[in-house]
């Protein structure tokens, strides 16, 4: 997985600063496919897998480590803010936007599956 | 089905990430479910999200990531505080 490199003379907090965008345009869901009854094997192929990666690794960087320190690290909420100084409530905002972008991207994969499955 | 949604619904998946982890408020948690019984959109967005976030936590993915490439890639992303943390 690449990691983008971050500018080290910017601090996370500065960043989150920066970066804060509680608008709720930016996590508009678009696509409506219900793709979650698929099989574990077909959302999981090697394409699959490799989407999923590339999403994550796609994502911004403060969205990305609060992503990975919540859902794959499976730290708490508590845990994710004092790990990165933040605030719960920034990481909480973090996390919607990190979970509805990756649920966008995922969406607009399967959905052609669904089509191809309806074919 | 509409390929839209609308500003209530856009209120409450404000709310979603947080009733998916439980912590979401009982009042707020109730009227969510409310909504979803007869908003097909908002419960495709929860079903898919919640899916989303399953295959994440996938053993298959879990099992991907090499001890020493976790450890590389936290420090990448300058969290070596936490690995000592783990670890200690």
């Amino acid at each position: 997985m690449l990691i983008r490199k971050r500018k080290p003379e910017v601090s996370l907090e500065q960043e989150a600063q920066e970066g804060e965008a509680e608008n709720i345009e930016e996590l508009k869901p678009t696509v409506f496919a219900d793709w979650s009854g698929l099989p574990e094997d077909r959302l999981l192929s090697a394409e699959g897998k490799a989407l999923l990666d590339g999403a994550i690794t796609s994502l911004p960087y403060l969205l990305r480590v609060v992503f990975l320190l919540r859902d794959i690290e499976g730290l708490s909420i508590k845990e994710t803010a004092e790990t990165l100084d933040l605030t719960e409530t920034n990481v909480k905002t973090r996390l919607l936007r990190a979970r509805m972008y990756l649920r966008e991207r995922l969406s607009a994969y399967y959905a052609e599956h669904l089509q191809e499955e309806e074919r | 089905m509409n390929d839209h949604i609308h500003s209530r619904c856009e209120e409450l998946l404000g709310s979603l990430s947080a009733y998916i982890d439980g912590e979401l408020a009982p009042a707020l948690c109730q009227e969510l479910e409310k909504h979803l019984e007869g908003c097909d959109n908002c419960r495709i967005v929860l079903n898919t999200t919640k899916r989303t976030i399953e295959l994440v936590h996938s053993p298959v993915e879990k099992s991907d990531l090499p001890e020493d490439v976790r450890e590389r890639l936290f420090k990448r992303l300058n969290l070596d505080d936490y690995l000592k943390h783990q670890s200690g």
